[in-house]
């Protein structure tokens, strides 16, 4: 490198300047810091947003269930929905940092909505929330999963064809929200 | 969405998800230097989160004389100096141990880059210069202010700084021609 004692030169400008300027910091500080944040009366109404709000899929997946026992019973007499595994698809709700969830009340009614309209034109769907921590297991043992991407929560529904099931999935509102969902048709041999 | 907008959009009703926004839009930025400063990854956590919780309660008094960014890099620096204050205070009664933390405070590097190392190496003070003046652009009447000290003092901890980084960089590469 030429030195000059009072200002960099050209080229130690341009190593300074290829330094990396940013990094993607771990999710669990965003967890934590919503946490304190909460705690210490920062943002407006709070536990009951981390229950409610956060995991709108959850209240989504709960009333989902509730919500399928009614419309199952009303065409099979039974209160567990049943997917025809010849028919079946698993839409995958993935999301990462570009993710923003709206207002708690607002997504619970879009999911809701959402899944009403889905039963009401006869396609079978029930689904999970899942947590964001994940394992890998593999030959050498197990591993955290630190996937920037994480996999939040599934349904699984029953659909004529793959296309049927690909616009459910366009319409879920997941997808207004950033996240994306990954939509696998059942193997059947 | 600028600055601006993000921060009336929390402020007006301080929602998680303007929050979010805010936070998304600005926290890699900031996370980084913070690995910088401290060269720990867990370090850099504890210092960024605080550094939201400050900033938050402040953010109605913010007056934009700077911008947005500068004025988080101000806390943060601020809240970094003040731990490494305490820190040294728990250290003064074990003084021993001190080489030994730095040592472990030096943990964080996921480059390979000699200059990334070379910065690692420097006292915290140097460090702090170096990394507003050459990595962020500051000049060193900005650097006074964030820092609290004078333009003289910013320059020089900015000459010593870049001294320190060519006699580190010029000995690595009289290693390497040396084991040519």
């Amino acid at each position: 490198m030429a030195m000059r004692e009072d200002k960099l030169s050209k080229k130690e400008k341009k190593r300074f300047d290829q330094l990396p300027r940013e990094k993607e910091p771990p999710k669990k500080m965003e967890k934590f810091l919503l946490h304190r944040l909460d705690e210490e009366g920062l943002l407006t109404r709070k536990s009951k947003k981390q229950v409610y709000v956060k995991w709108a899929i959850s209240v989504a997946a709960s009333l989902l269930l509730f919500v399928s026992g009614i419309f199952y019973e009303r065409l099979n007499s039974s209160d567990i929905v049943l997917i025809e595994p010849s028919k079946g698809y698993m839409l995958l709700l993935h999301e990462d940092n570009s993710f923003v969830p709206a207002e708690p009340k607002e997504m619970f009614y879009e999911y809701k909505n959402w899944m009403e309209s889905t039963f009401e034109r006869g396609v079978k769907i029930t689904g999970q929330e899942l947590k964001d921590e994940a394992v890998l297991v593999n030959q050498d043992g197990q591993s955290e999963v630190k996937n920037h991407e994480r996999t939040t929560g599934y349904f699984i529904l029953e659909a004529k064809t793959l296309g049927e099931a690909i616009k459910v999935a366009q319409e879920n509102p997941h997808i207004k929200y950033g996240g994306t969902i990954e939509v696998k048709q059942y193997m059947v041999r | 969405m600028d600055d601006w907008t993000l921060v009336q959009d929390f402020l007006n009703n301080r929602s998680e998800r303007a929050f979010m926004r805010l936070y998304r839009a600005k926290t890699p930025h900031l996370y980084r230097m913070a690995l910088r400063l401290t060269q720990d990854e867990y370090q850099s956590e504890e210092l960024v989160q605080e550094m939201w919780i400050v900033a938050t309660r402040k953010l109605p008094t913010f007056q934009w004389k700077s911008e947005l960014k500068t004025w988080l890099i101000g806390i943060l620096i601020n809240l970094y100096r003040s731990m490494r204050r305490e820190a040294e205070k728990k250290i003064i009664a074990k003084a021993e141990q001190l080489s030994e933390l730095e040592t472990a405070s030096q943990s964080w590097n996921e480059s390979d880059s000699d200059l990334e190392k070379a910065i690692a190496l420097l006292p915290p003070g140097y460090r702090q210069a170096i990394i507003l003046h050459d990595i962020e652009g500051y000049k060193h009447r900005e650097i006074a202010e964030i820092l609290d000290i004078s333009e003289g003092t910013s320059k020089s901890q900015l000459f010593y700084a870049r001294k320190a980084i060519r006699e580190y960089l010029n000995d690595g590469k009289k290693k390497q021609n040396g084991n040519a």
